[in-house]
């Protein structure tokens, strides 16, 4: 069943004639983790904002578990957990502090101090926000999205700022999260993020989406069927490519496996960001 | 009230409200009685402008007021809570300097009034803050438009308090929320002579302010404070 179905979604802003988002269509499924992915300006916070009810004036019809999201009141706060993409704290009250300051808006309290030790936080708990660095505060970030156990996570660019140890924590709390049932969506311009996490991705591009499907379907559709092998000859590393189809069945191939020394073999899968690139016709930039 | 403390918003206020008996005393007894009310008067006024004005910036600045929004408290509560702060800061200050000049310098107040109408000053002049905060573009315009409002209402109205305009001007400045402000405050102690609690001006003006304040909120603060909150 569908968390969210978004059908035929416009918007634009009040100074701007021309809409933002221009009659976009997609779903997400419960239990998964959606990508949106897009160059600067395509429309993803915005979308974000109207899922979030922060922009109300929307046309088109979203639902959230079967009902009107414009029906909603604050119930729907209660269900949904927000993390921002920059540092959202009060710098003069300390992370813990901040942490009881949200959670007491809500009624379903998660114990917080779990979950600062989770992402390293617990001991810097009574040190003011304004003295933690940006991958502090962007784990602070991530804790805030978790006060109320809420059962969908709107998380826009959670990892950014942070090192590779503290980003694998982000990940697995983020998978585990799926795991236990949640359902997310992530906007992100950090490939490795989607690929680690991602069941389904969509990519906007000035208002509209262009793409859409499993992260694995759309490598194969966009990268080649080859396979590159690299092998020693004569002491030196050469490298051939053979054509995917049928490949057990090509006699270079598997003489050249049965007879050299095989350094590597890489199938011709491409990657998101070429991906990207290709779809959105703009480089990302991490 | 953690963070009117964290920021020390209420340790300032307390500060200005030492600075206001300090000047008090020094004026001597005869004249503190007229200067008392205008102290009050504008830290409500311009004081909960300036609160609820720049707190919106600020707040901006931190990006604290979006994840406000996405929780289940309602714009109309974040609002109420922002007022009743503005509210407190007032009363806090306004009591402080009125038991002090009381008790010390043995000047008439009329406490209930005090807190009623202080209340009503700071809630309406918040509505100005924030109105004057969600119409400017940037802290500067923010700025600009707080001078403009003390230029047109405030000036005017202290000219008159210290009788160097009179007539038309002085009736004309009834729109004028500070002038409503400083007319309070000196009855609350016993200067303003002409009027008295039950006279049909002190219900207009009551009204009128009460009514400022539900028109600027239900127009303007309501529909728009969302969208002023997650502008970038």
């Amino acid at each position: 069943m569908a968390v969210f179905e978004i059908n035929d979604l416009k918007y634009s802003y009040k100074k701007n004639p021309n809409p933002v988002i221009k009659g976009i269509h997609f779903s997400i499924q419960k239990g998964e983790i959606f990508g949106l992915l897009g160059p600067s300006g395509a429309g993803k916070s915005t979308t974000q904002k109207i899922l979030t009810k922060l922009l109300p004036e929307y046309e088109g019809s979203i639902t959230f578990q079967g009902k009107e999201l414009k029906s909603y009141g604050a119930d729907f706060y209660e269900r949904i957990g927000v993390g921002f993409e920059l540092p959202v704290h009060f710098n003069k009250l300390t992370g813990l502090e901040n942490m009881q300051f949200f959670q007491n808006l809500y009624q379903t309290k998660a114990p917080i101090e779990p979950l600062l030790e989770k992402v390293g936080l617990l001991e810097d708990k009574d040190k003011l926000v304004g003295e933690y660095s940006k991958g502090m505060k962007m784990r602070l970030n991530f804790v805030r999205a978790l006060l109320n156990e809420p059962e969908f996570l709107f998380l826009d660019e959670v990892t950014n700022g942070l090192d590779p140890k503290n980003a694998r924590i982000i990940k697995d709390m983020i998978a585990a999260f799926r795991a236990d049932g949640g359902t997310v969506l992530l906007t992100t311009h950090l490939m490795g993020d989607v690929e680690a996490l991602c069941d389904r991705v969509a990519f906007i591009k000035a208002g509209e989406i262009i793409e859409s499907n499993t992260p694995k379907e759309l490598k194969i559709k966009y990268g080649e069927r080859v396979v590159d092998v690299e092998y020693v000859k004569d002491k030196t590393v050469q490298k051939e490519q053979f054509d995917l189809t049928e490949i057990g069945e090509n006699e270079a191939f598997v003489d050249l496996i049965k007879t050299h020394e095989i350094r590597t073999i890489h199938s011709g899968e491409t990657t998101l960001e070429d991906i990207f690139i290709q779809i959105t016709g703009d480089a990302y930039v991490e | 009230m953690k963070r009117l403390v964290k920021y020390k918003i209420l340790t300032i206020s307390l500060a200005v409200s030492v600075l206001w008996m300090a000047m008090l005393y020094l004026i001597g007894r005869e004249n503190a009685a007229g200067f008392v009310g205008l102290f009050i008067a504008l830290d409500a006024s311009v004081m909960s402008i300036i609160m609820l004005g720049a707190s919106l910036f600020f707040e901006r600045e931190e990006n604290t007021l979006k994840p406000l929004l996405v929780t289940p408290v309602s714009v109309a509560q974040i609002i109420g809570v922002k007022v009743l702060s503005s509210i407190y800061v007032a009363l806090q200050s306004a009591v402080l300097v009125s038991l002090f000049v009381r008790f010390v310098m043995d000047i008439e107040v009329q406490f209930v009034a005090l807190i009623l109408l202080v209340a009503l000053i700071a809630t309406v002049h918040s509505m100005i803050g924030f109105f004057l905060a969600m119409t400017a573009k940037d802290f500067t315009g923010l700025l600009v438009n707080m001078i403009l409002y003390t230029f047109i209402f405030a000036i005017p109205s202290l000219l008159v308090t210290l009788d160097v305009i009179s007539g038309w001007v002085e009736t004309l400045l009834w729109i004028s929320p500070i002038q409503d402000a400083l007319v309070y405050m000196n009855m609350v102690f016993g200067v303003e002579e002409t009027l008295t609690f039950g006279s049909i001006e002190f219900i207009l003006s009551t009204l009128y302010l009460a009514l400022l304040s539900g028109v600027l909120y239900g127009t303007f603060i309501h529909p728009n404070y969302p969208g002023a909150a997650v502008k970038e």
